[in-house]
C-alpha cells in the first residue's frame, strides 16, 4: 500500500488505486484521474467565475456567429458615409472609410479571442517541457534554465515583444509567437514548481523504483498531476495576451491589416480621435470586460487548486 | 548584511550575461538572411554587403559576440543602420522622458494607492471599500493607452484641463512639464494605483488583527494613531514588492503610452526602429530596460533589509 503522503489529505472515496495494487510488487501506479476532478468540482463551485465564464462562451458565439449577426459586412467601405455618428444607419458610427463600426467589432471579436491562443501555445511548447526538465531533473540543467527564465521576466514583457517582431518581421502570428516566447519563463516556472512538489511524492518513488525512464516518469506521472496550476497560470496568461495583443497591435506591430483585432480597432479610432471619437470607447470596454473576466476565471480557478499544491 | 549584499550583488552578473545574450541574439531570429532583412526592400547588393560587414556577420559566431560584448562592456552600443549616430546617444537622448514618466507614475501610484488602500483596510467592507475593490479590479484590465485616450478625450479636449499631447523638457520650464506629464502618468499609473491599493489593503488588514495592534488600541492609542505608527510600516512590505514587479511592466507600457500623448521616449524611438528594422538601436533599447530593471530589483531587496530586519539574518 502507498502511505499516506500530503496529496492524499483529501479524503475522497472515490480512490480505487490502493485495492487494486495492494500485495503484488507495486506496478506502474496509474494516474488517478483525482486532482483533476476534485480541481474541477471546487472551480464549479465559484460563482462570480461561472458568470465570467459563461460570458466568455457567450462572446466566443458570438465570434462564431459574427457573420450572422453583423448587419454590414465588416469590409465593406462607404466613404460618402464616413464618421457617422452613432445611433441612426449605424450602431456605433462609421469609421474613416465609412465601414460599420459595430460590425467591426464583432469580427474582431474572433482575432481578439483567437490570437492570443497561439500565444499560449507556444508558451506552453516552450515552458512545460523545460520546466518539467528543470524541475525533474535538477542540477546544473535547472540552474541553467532557471537563469534563462530569471533574465527575460527581468525584460519588460512589451519591449521584448516588440523586439521579437522586429527580428522576426511584422505579421499577425509573428506578434503571438513573440508573446509566447515572452511568457514562456512564467509558465515555466509555474511548472518547476509543481513538479518540484510531485517529484517528493511517493508515486514517483514506486515509479523510479521499478526501473521506468525519466521521460516516461514525467508524461505519464508527473504531467497529469500538475495540470491544474498550469491551467491557473494559462488562463491569467490569456487575460495579459488580450491586453498584450490590444498594445502591439495599437502600435502597430501587432495583428496586421486587413486582420482586424480590436487592439486595431483602438489604433484606428486613436488616429480619428478628433472625428469620430466615438470609434475608440466599444473596443476599449469590450477588451476591460475580456480581461476582467479572465481575472475572475483565474481567481476561481486558483481558488480551486487544492491544498497540496496551493501550499508551494 | 554584508553577505547577504554580496550575494544579491554576484546573482546579478549571469541575468546580466544572459540578457546580454538575449540581446545579441535578437539579429540571428531574423528568418533568411539577417543582412537582406536589416537593409530593407529595396536595397542594392552593396548595401547588403555593407551592413553585412558592420555587423560582423562574416565572423564566426563567438568571435561575433566577442566583439559586441566588449563594446557594450566598454559603452560602445554601436551604431545606428539609417545614420551613423551612435545607439548610446540615441537611447540617452530620450531616456530621460521615459524614465520621468515612469517614475512620476511610481510616484502617484504610492501617493494615491496607499491613502485608498489604507482607508479601504481600517473600514473593511465600507461603501469605500467595496467601491475601491472593484475600480482595482477594472484598473488592472484595462489597457494604459485606452485610459490615456479616454483622458484626452474628455479631460482634454472636450473640457481643456490639460494639453492633449507634446512635451515640454523639465529643464525649460517645470511647470509645464508636470502638466504636459500628468495625464500620461495617471494612464501609465492606474493599473498601479490599483494593484498598490489593493496590497496595500490586506497588508493594513492583516497587520490590524495582529496582537500589538490590538494591545496598542487596547492602551487607548486612537486609531488614527495606530495607523500611523504601527500599520504604515509593516503594511509598506507589500507595496514595496508590488513596486518592484511592476517597474518592469510600468516601462514596457510607458513605451505604449508615449505614443498617445507623442512623448519623445525609448517607445517612439523602439518603434520607428522596427518600422525601419534598425537592429542595433532595438538591441540598446532591450538591454538599457533589462539593467533598469535588474537594477531596480537590487533596490527592492535592499528596502526589504531595512524594512524588515530579519531578512537580513538569512
Amino acid at each position: 500500500m502507498s502511505t499516506p503522503s500530503t496529496s492524499s489529505s483529501a479524503p475522497s472515496p472515490t480512490t480505487p488505486v490502493p485495492t487494486s495494487t495492494g500485495s503484488v510488487p507495486p506496478p506502474a501506479p496509474e494516474a488517478s484521474p483525482g486532482p483533476m476532478r476534485r480541481f474541477l468540482r471546487r472551480f464549479r463551485r465559484q460563482r462570480l467565475a461561472m458568470i465570467a465564464l459563461a460570458f466568455l462562451v457567450v462572446l466566443s458565439v458570438v465570434a462564431a456567429l459574427a457573420p450572422v449577426l453583423s448587419p454590414y459586412d465588416p469590409a465593406a467601405t462607404d466613404v460618402p458615409r464616413q464618421f457617422t455618428p452613432p445611433g441612426g444607419a449605424f450602431l456605433m458610427g462609421s469609421d474613416d472609410l465609412g465601414r460599420d463600426a459595430f460590425s467591426r467589432l464583432l469580427y474582431g471579436t474572433r482575432i481578439s479571442l483567437v490570437a492570443p491562443l497561439i500565444a499560449l501555445a507556444v508558451a506552453i511548447g516552450l515552458g512545460v517541457p523545460f520546466g518539467m526538465l528543470a524541475g525533474y531533473v535538477g542540477g546544473w540543467i535547472d540552474w541553467l534554465i532557471s537563469r534563462i527564465a530569471d533574465t527575460f521576466m527581468s525584460l519588460p514583457a512589451i519591449i521584448l515583444a516588440i523586439a521579437l517582431v522586429a527580428a522576426l518581421g511584422p505579421s499577425t502570428v509573428n506578434a503571438m509567437v513573440a508573446l509566447g516566447i515572452v511568457y514562456a519563463p512564467r509558465l515555466l516556472r509555474v511548472v518547476r514548481g509543481a513538479v518540484l512538489v510531485v517529484r517528493e511524492e511517493t508515486y514517483i518513488e514506486a515509479a523510479r523504483s521499478v526501473g521506468l525512464s525519466g521521460p516516461r516518469i514525467m508524461g505519464v506521472h508527473v504531467l497529469p498531476n500538475i495540470v491544474p496550476p498550469i491551467i491557473v497560470q494559462l488562463s491569467l496568461m490569456f487575460g495579459f495576451a488580450v491586453l498584450a495583443e490590444a498594445s502591439l497591435s495599437f502600435l502597430g506591430v501587432g495583428v496586421q491589416p486587413p486582420d482586424a483585432s480590436w487592439g486595431v480597432l483602438l489604433r484606428r479610432g486613436f488616429v480619428n480621435l478628433y472625428e469620430a471619437p466615438w470609434l475608440i470607447v466599444p473596443p476599449g470596454i469590450a477588451i476591460m470586460l475580456v480581461v476582467l473576466s479572465v481575472q475572475l476565471i483565474g481567481d476561481g480557478l486558483r481558488d480551486s487548486l487544492g491544498q497540496e499544491i496551493r501550499r508551494q | 548584511m554584508g553577505l547577504f549584499l554580496l550575494r544579491r550583488i554576484l546573482g546579478l552578473f549571469p541575468i546580466l550575461f544572459f540578457a546580454a545574450m538575449i540581446t545579441f541574439l535578437l539579429v540571428y531570429l531574423t528568418p533568411g538572411d539577417p543582412a537582406i532583412a536589416m537593409a530593407g526592400e529595396f536595397a542594392t547588393p552593396e548595401r547588403i554587403a555593407e551592413i553585412r560587414e558592420r555587423m560582423g556577420f562574416n565572423d564566426p559566431f563567438l568571435h561575433q559576440f566577442w566583439s559586441w560584448a566588449s563594446g557594450v562592456l566598454s559603452g560602445d552600443l554601436g551604431t545606428s543602420l539609417f545614420n551613423t549616430t551612435p545607439v548610446w546617444d540615441l537611447v540617452l537622448n530620450r531616456l530621460p522622458v521615459t524614465l520621468s514618466l515612469t517614475l512620476l507614475a511610481v510616484l502617484l501610484s504610492v501617493v494615491i494607492g496607499v491613502p485608498l488602500g489604507l482607508l479601504a483596510g481600517v473600514r473593511q467592507n465600507s461603501l469605500l471599500d467595496r467601491v475601491l475593490t472593484i475600480l482595482a479590479s477594472l484598473g488592472i484590465a484595462t489597457p494604459h493607452f485606452w485610459i490615456g485616450t479616454m483622458l484626452v478625450l474628455f479631460l482634454a479636449l472636450q473640457m481643456g484641463l490639460l494639453p492633449a499631447t507634446g512635451f515640454v523638457p523639465i529643464r525649460e520650464n517645470p511647470w509645464e512639464w508636470f502638466l504636459h506629464m500628468l495625464l500620461p502618468a495617471i494612464a501609465l499609473g492606474a493599473g498601479t494605483i490599483a494593484e498598490i491599493a489593493r496590497q496595500t489593503r490586506s497588508g493594513t488588514i492583516q497587520v490590524l488583527e495582529r496582537d500589538h495592534i490590538r494591545t496598542a488600541r487596547a492602551m487607548g492609542l486612537r486609531p488614527p494613531a495606530v495607523v500611523a505608527k504601527h500599520v504604515v510600516k509593516n503594511a509598506a512590505i507589500p507595496v514595496v514588492t508590488v513596486l518592484g514587479v511592476q517597474v518592469a511592466h510600468l516601462l514596457g507600457g510607458a513605451v505604449v503610452v508615449e505614443q498617445v500623448f507623442a512623448l519623445p521616449g525609448l517607445g517612439q524611438l523602439l518603434i520607428t526602429s522596427v518600422l525601419q528594422r534598425d537592429i542595433p538601436v532595438i538591441q540598446g533599447v532591450v538591454l538599457l530596460t533589462a539593467v533598469i530593471v535588474v537594477l531596480v530589483s537590487l533596490l527592492v531587496d535592499l528596502s526589504y533589509t531595512y524594512l524588515n530586519p530579519k531578512v537580513r539574518q538569512t
